[in-house]
């Protein structure tokens, strides 16, 4: 049996895999849209996404736009597949 | 660790939401652009509308001004477009000849259309356009609401409201107020849609 993924059951890091899991392939996601989807604060977010990137799950962009630094986030194909056994794993759950 | 049935469903609830929020999210910040041209394209076919006949010109000149706005706008339209989509096309070539094969299409159904309303309603085409395709771009709206969120729905409950309301209580004042109130409600909905 698929063990639970400790890296994606936390509810602020679930949300972030979920949110960026609903985009299209490779879509990047700001940070700032993605603060008010999950609604975390700066550090917690910050925080959450330094884990999740360094498990390999998620991918950051750091670039300027409009002369003001930005951050976006989008979900890596390893991330995709960690999320889909999550998911996988709680429907298992769910039909017993 | 294991989780109860409870807290299981309890999870995919919180994805569900999540997934959809970012989705919507997405839908708004994509749609913001085209709001803010076509409110562009608005204030300039109106006004121009208007303007025509008091600088002299015939006002069937006014079909032209529509016919170059419109090229103009649907031009913009599959340049934002191509933009939004850059990634996805140069991962997927043929996701852009499908995406080409859309906006061609669409153009065609919509020549059509316009087409065969000019030729039903015949020479009081030019008077009833004003009105009907603002109705007709709100009921789009309110349709794509179902789909995309509560803010298409505002747009479209905007676009009726001011159309209406200025086609039946300030008719000499018509074109001049889509121009400001109607080009300018788009834009508005345009900038609301990008602060999400």
């Amino acid at each position: 049996m698929v063990e639970l993924d400790p890296c994606i059951h936390q509810p602020v890091r679930l949300k972030i895999m979920a949110a960026l899991k609903a985009l299209p392939s490779g879509e990047l996601l700001e940070f700032v849209r993605l603060k008010k989807i999950v609604e975390a604060s700066d550090g917690n977010l910050g925080a959450h996404i330094q884990m999740l990137d360094q498990a390999g799950y998620i991918a950051v962009e750091k670039d300027f736009s409009d002369n003001r630094p930005r951050t976006r986030v989008k979900l890596t194909q390893k991330g995709r597949r960690a999320f889909q056994e999550y998911v996988s794993y709680l429907r298992g759950i769910i039909e017993g | 660790m294991s989780l109860s049935r409870d807290e299981a469903a309890a999870n995919l609830r919180t994805i569900e939401q999540a997934g959809q929020r970012s989705a919507q999210a997405l839908g708004y910040a994509r749609s913001s652009p085209y709001f803010s041209l076509w409110g562009v394209i608005w204030i300039l076919g109106y006004a121009g509308s208007d303007l025509l006949p008091r600088l002299g010109y015939s006002p069937r000149n006014r079909n032209w001004l529509w016919l170059t706005l419109s090229l103009v706008g649907i031009v913009g339209t599959i340049l934002i477009s191509n933009r939004q989509h850059r990634a996805q096309y140069a991962a997927d070539a043929d996701a852009k000849r499908r995406a080409w094969l859309r906006w061609v299409g669409g153009a065609i159904v919509v020549s059509f259309f316009v087409t065969a309303l000019r030729l039903a309603i015949g020479p009081r085409f030019e008077q009833l356009a004003s009105v009907f395709f603002p109705l007709l771009v709100a009921l789009f709206y309110g349709l794509a609401s179902l789909k995309l969120g509560v803010r298409y729905f505002v747009a479209s409950i905007a676009v009726t409201a001011l159309t209406l309301s200025a086609y039946l209580y300030l008719p000499e004042y018509f074109l001049l107020w889509m121009a400001a109130a109607g080009g300018g409600s788009l834009i508005l909905v345009g900038l609301w849609m990008s602060k999400v």
